[in-house]
């Protein structure tokens, strides 16, 4: 073992300052940092598109943006947010935690890591950049559904090597994760007592090895159609506009679960604390979360029933997609068990926590209305749609981010944060966030159809409702930044090594902060 | 010493793997190219009707008397090239396993010579499997003067496995020009950036 | 850049709707579920809708309500101590298959709603509709009737110089007709790219697919207007492409029939582009074809046609670069005569310039070529006879 700590020191020690520390770090620590500021950077970015977004639509007739860059910035603001947001911030987790919690000195392939973090800087200035372009940026939708995306300039074809770009990123961070979990546990940490976070992202990562590639065939299946002469997806040619939509939802839906597993993974990490129980059920969740990820394969085309499919087709999607609410089931069940007859106390991680469970939950039966074919025939593509998905991913994915970064910024910082500030941010999250959304599952009812710039006057007082909650939202994230720089200067009160109370888990057992490497011996779990 | 020794494989082993599993799935994808239109073929999804090469005996595929479908003939154009297609029969009333023909009277109508083909769709996709076409002009491509009108035929018959619950059948053909404008559609969509 | 926003006026002019919270609009419909159906299937899917509703109500208030009295009950501040288990074998397996046995039974009456929407047989109308960016056409398969439904509502109203109308983007020029109490098939399609037909009182959505051909049916209750939208991003003006339909008594449908059947086969023989009947939607009759217009009678009339090119081209002919040229002052208009008619007849390929003769009579062409050259900041001065468009079909 010691020769190869050894090697790890001759890699770390002598770092460069400056800027030329960030660009050549090869420390977890260090680049799970810069990870999670580039995806707060993005929530910005992609949360400034939704502002743009929902200013338009605050009234009837066209105010604020035209239709062309009206479907630019949906179609950016979905990009951002998954690609750019909610992908890297959870990989910003993975990095800081996953080798603190088994207890390994760094990830098992530090200069990858460094690599898979620099390229997403260069993918999202091409996307960005798109929008300068002469023919604008993409308008077709995050889905970039053909024949539509074939009509688009240049803009799409930066869109498409930005994705190709984000998905090595992701591929080889993925790769690392796996490697790490892998080979690097200490001694006596078998699978099966691995928190569950580092659980959840191992199945995460497989997940982005096997779904992320089919993206990449897509998009280059669309490129060349776009200027090399085949006919994947042209009728014309003998192709068929459907397959596209068949590859993208292979690749799709198990996406949906990369953004949400380590969502769920914060979670049955932080109510054990705050409950000061250990967590109910710990394998039926390992398993759930195989389950879920096996699931993912097989309803994809529960995007698309409207296609129209064989009725075999229809019916086996429908049933395959109703199933997944059994394993989602499990887990849910599981945190409220885990709270049952605990020792609650209600710090904001676990505010943020509980919301996660109570909101997904709200998008996790919407998801299983959605299952109903007859009944999708209704929702699908209308703004029903459009809540549904912002309470998986919103309320999902990015509400236990916060949660998880009130959670481990102690740790990370060395100091509290301050518990009053932390609360208003929550409430204020939470309360603008159902007007927000919620007004949209009526919006969607009454037939309101999504990825519109204009609607009718019917529909016009949900709309005003969702507009105001929505630059309330914004507005509520500033606060967040503001306690984060807090809490980074060093100001507010020390934190101590077990920083919660009922925290149970290798990185408790590190200083806060933790020292530049951490475990160059590794620790015994017994 | 020994056992980094053995993590070191080990790394270099899961990477291996890992690496491949990328680029298979990354194969996977083109692969779905061919098993959806496998899929397609078997379910009539997508409603690609079956083209028969070889022409049936009629004694091999007695005519059943007791079952009458509607079959309903449309067209549809594109954008991309100034053609009419137009069915001379509008609908008809077949027997399974009747061979029947029909024509569609294909026009030009630019002033220029022009190469198309049609795409033909069945409705329902169910049906689409027992609707054999003996003769058909799709997927062949067609050059027609200016202004010239041709008479395109269609030779087909429905299976008499059709499934009862079937009773209409629609072929749908949409015309599209052949894809020599694939190359010249870039310089076209640059011809339109420049003009405006 | 500069387009990006329209004007910074206009944020202006919503910031102070937004502080004097205009007025609650008359047409508010505060509707909080699907609206009422007007066919057996979109009642049907509103009982679907409404059982799996009641069904996810009462599994989100038991759940939660253990939490939330778990949240109450078992807090440290009341002096509950945490009791340290972490399974239960038998719960476990309970709360995994009471869910299973929920969702078999959501899944069959689903089951049997979609094997009766699947049902497209013994239909009375065969209507196909066919997808445009971005309009519909609609072909009445059994009577040789065909024509566009365009977007009705002003520009004015779009643009907030005037009032908005209770039927604010979901008004035509011309609805699809159909009769109640009739089994109508529709099949449909897409001329470009993939558009979705959606009326949500007729619980009917289906994808237009190029190349591709799809069927559904629908049939409708009672006489009335029904109104609905595109529902699959198609571009630009996704937004802008309504759906209406005009549903009368058979006995009104048929008399609708007659009065629109084209009125001589022999007119069908000189047909248009692809598979539309030419008769039906853009005729002229023969009359006014033949005769000499005055260039300001096709000034009048192309001014009422070139409200179709508002959408793209702009109503000061100043289009929206890079996407769509302007007219004022561009090679077409002020160019040849000849490449002006060939593009607004034949279309542009691989763009979304449509091959207008299909759309537009022998009249509306003329005019609004005539329109588009003597208008718009241009003044070449020559004008086109409909005749000449007539011997160029």
């Amino acid at each position: 073992m010691s020769a190869a700590h050894t090697e790890a020191h001759d890699h770390h020690d002598h770092r460069p300052s400056g800027i030329m520390r960030w660009l050549t770090t090869t420390n977890h620590k260090d680049i799970g940092t810069m990870y999670l500021i580039f995806s707060l950077t993005m929530f910005f970015v992609g949360g400034i598109m939704a502002l743009a977004i929902r200013a338009e639509l605050f009234q009837p007739g066209l105010q604020v943006v035209n239709p062309e860059l009206f479907n630019s910035l949906t179609t950016l603001h979905a990009l951002i947010m998954i690609f750019g947001a909610i992908m890297p911030g959870f990989v910003g987790f993975a990095n800081w935690l996953i080798p603190m919690m088994i207890g390994a000195p760094d990830m098992a392939l530090p200069r990858m890591n460094n690599w898979s973090f620099w390229i997403l800087p260069f993918a999202f200035a091409l996307l960005l950049g798109s929008l300068f372009t002469v023919g604008g940026g993409p308008a077709s939708g995050w889905t970039l559904y053909a024949p539509l995306s074939v009509q688009g300039g240049a803009g799409v074809d930066m869109t498409i090597l930005s994705i190709h770009m984000m998905g090595i990123s992701s591929v080889l961070g993925a790769i690392n994760i796996i490697v790490t979990i892998m080979n690097m546990r200490a001694p006596g940490m078998n699978l099966m007592k691995m928190p569950l976070f580092v659980w959840t992202w191992l199945i995460t990562a497989f997940l982005l090895i096997a779904a992320m590639p089919v993206l990449a065939g897509a998009v280059t299946m669309l490129l060349t159609d776009r200027h090399f002469g085949t006919a994947f997806f042209d009728p014309a040619g003998g192709g068929d506009p459907v397959l596209f939509q068949h590859i993208f939802w292979f690749f799709g839906h198990p996406e949906v679960y990369i953004l949400i597993l380590p969502a769920f993974g914060i979670i049955s990490q932080i109510v054990p604390t705050f409950s000061r129980k250990p967590l109910f059920g710990y394998d039926s969740m390992v398993f759930a979360t195989a389950g879920i990820a096996f699931l993912s394969f097989i309803v994809w085309a529960h995007h698309m029933f409207t296609v129209g499919m064989p009725l075999a087709g229809e019916l086996f999607f429908m049933y395959a997609t109703m199933l997944i609410a059994v394993p989602t089931g499990v887990k849910v069940f599981n945190w409220v068990a885990t709270m049952w007859r605990g020792s609650i106390t209600l710090e904001t991680p676990m505010l943020f926590a509980l919301a996660v469970v109570f909101l997904f939950t709200i998008g996790g039966l919407s998801g299983l209305m959605l299952a109903i074919v007859p009944a999708d025939f209704q929702y699908h593509d209308t703004y029903f749609v459009v809540a549904h998905f912002h309470y998986v991913l919103f309320s999902g994915s990015i509400m236990a981010m916060m949660g998880a970064t009130y959670y481990w910024l102690p740790k990370w910082t060395g100091r509290m944060y301050s518990e009053g500030l932390g609360k208003t941010h929550f409430w204020l999250t939470t309360i603008f966030f159902n007007v927000t959304f919620f007004p949209q599952h009526f919006l969607g009812l009454a037939g309101m159809p999504r990825r519109i710039p204009d609607y009718s006057v019917q529909f016009t007082e949900f709309n005003i409702i969702s507009s105001i909650g929505a630059f309330g939202l914004g507005l509520a994230q500033l606060l967040f930044v503001y306690i984060i720089i807090q809490a980074v200067r060093g100001k507010n009160e020390k934190a101590t090594a077990q920083v919660w109370e009922g925290a149970d888990g290798l990185e408790w057992t590190v200083d806060s902060p933790p020292p530049y490497h951490t475990f160059e011996t590794p620790p015994t779990v017994k | 010493m020994t056992s980094s020794q053995a993590m070191k494989r080990s790394k270099t082993r899961w990477i291996v793997i890992l690496s491949g599993t990328v680029v298979l799935m990354f194969g996977f994808g083109y692969a779905l190219v061919p098993l959806y239109d496998l899929f397609c073929e078997i379910t009539g999804v997508g409603g690609k009707p079956t083209v028969a090469v070889l022409q049936l005996d009629s004694d091999e595929n007695p005519i059943d008397y007791s079952k009458e479908v509607t079959v309903e003939f449309t067209a549809t154009g594109n954008n991309n090239i100034p053609w009419t297609i137009k069915p001379l029969v509008k609908k008809t009333k077949v027997h399974l396993g009747e061979v029947h023909m029909m024509n569609y009277l294909v026009t030009n109508t630019s002033s220029q010579q022009m190469v198309g083909q049609a795409i033909p769709s069945i409705s329902p996709m169910q049906g689409a499997r027992h609707m054999v076409k003996l003769e058909c002009f799709c997927f062949n491509a067609q050059t027609l003067e200016p202004g010239e009108a041709r008479e395109m035929p269609v030779r087909f018959y429905v299976n008499k496995d059709l499934p009862d619950e079937i009773n209409t059948l629609t072929l749908s053909y949409s015309f599209f020009p052949m894809n020599e404008s694939v190359s010249t559609s870039d310089n076209q969509s640059e011809e339109q950036q420049s003009s405006s | 850049m500069s387009q990006m926003f329209c004007s910074a006026r206009s944020l202006l002019r919503i910031a102070a709707a937004a502080t004097a919270l205009f007025p609650l609009s008359v047409y508010a419909e505060w509707g909080l579920n699907l609206p009422p159906p007007s066919t057996s299937v979109a009642s049907r899917i509103l009982d679907l809708h409404n059982a799996i509703m009641i069904v996810c109500l009462i599994i989100f208030v038991i759940v939660f309500g253990v939490m939330f009295y778990s949240l109450y009950a078992h807090r440290k501040s009341r002096g509950h101590e945490a009791h340290q288990f972490s399974h239960n074998s038998k719960l476990e397996v309970v709360w995994t298959i009471i869910p299973f046995l929920i969702l078999v039974g959501l899944a069959i009456p689903s089951t049997a709603t979609l094997l009766y929407m699947e049902d497209t047989t013994d239909s009375d109308l065969t209507i196909k509709i066919t997808g445009y960016q971005w309009k519909w056409q609609y072909e009445y398969l059994d009577h040789d009737i065909s024509f566009f439904s365009n977007l009705s509502t002003p520009r004015a109203q779009i643009e907030n110089r005037e009032p908005k109308g209770e039927h604010y983007l979901l008004e035509v020029d011309k609805p699809m007709v159909i009769p109640s109490n009739r089994k109508v098939r529709y099949l449909i399609t897409s001329n470009d790219v993939i558009h979705a037909w959606w009326i949500p009182k007729f619980g009917v959505k289906k994808d237009a697919i190029p190349g591709y051909i799809n069927e559904f049916w629908a049939n409708v209750d009672s006489p009335g207007t029904y109104r609905g939208q595109c529902a699959e991003l198609c571009g630009k003006d996704h937004g802008f492409m309504p759906i209406v339909a005009e549903v009368l008594s058979p006995e009104d449908f048929d008399a609708w029939v007659e009065e629109n059947k084209p009125k001589q086969v022999a007119s069908a023989a000189d047909m248009t582009a692809a598979g539309a009947e030419p008769a039906a939607g853009p005729a002229a009759s023969a009359e006014d074809v033949n005769r000499e217009w005055t260039m300001d009678e096709l000034m009048e009339h192309g001014k009422t046609v070139y409200f179709q090119c508002i959408a793209c081209h702009g109503p000061d002919g100043n289009g929206i670069p890079p996407h769509f040229p302007p007219l004022t002052g561009s090679e077409i208009t002020v160019g040849p005569l000849d490449a002006h008619i060939d593009i607004v007849m034949n279309g542009k390929a691989n763009t979304t310039m449509q091959a207008f003769k299909v759309q537009l009579s022998d009249v509306d062409i003329a005019s609004v070529i005539t329109y588009e050259r003597n208008a718009l900041g241009n003044s070449v001065g020559d004008l086109v006879q409909p005749s000449e468009i007539a011997a160029r079909r």
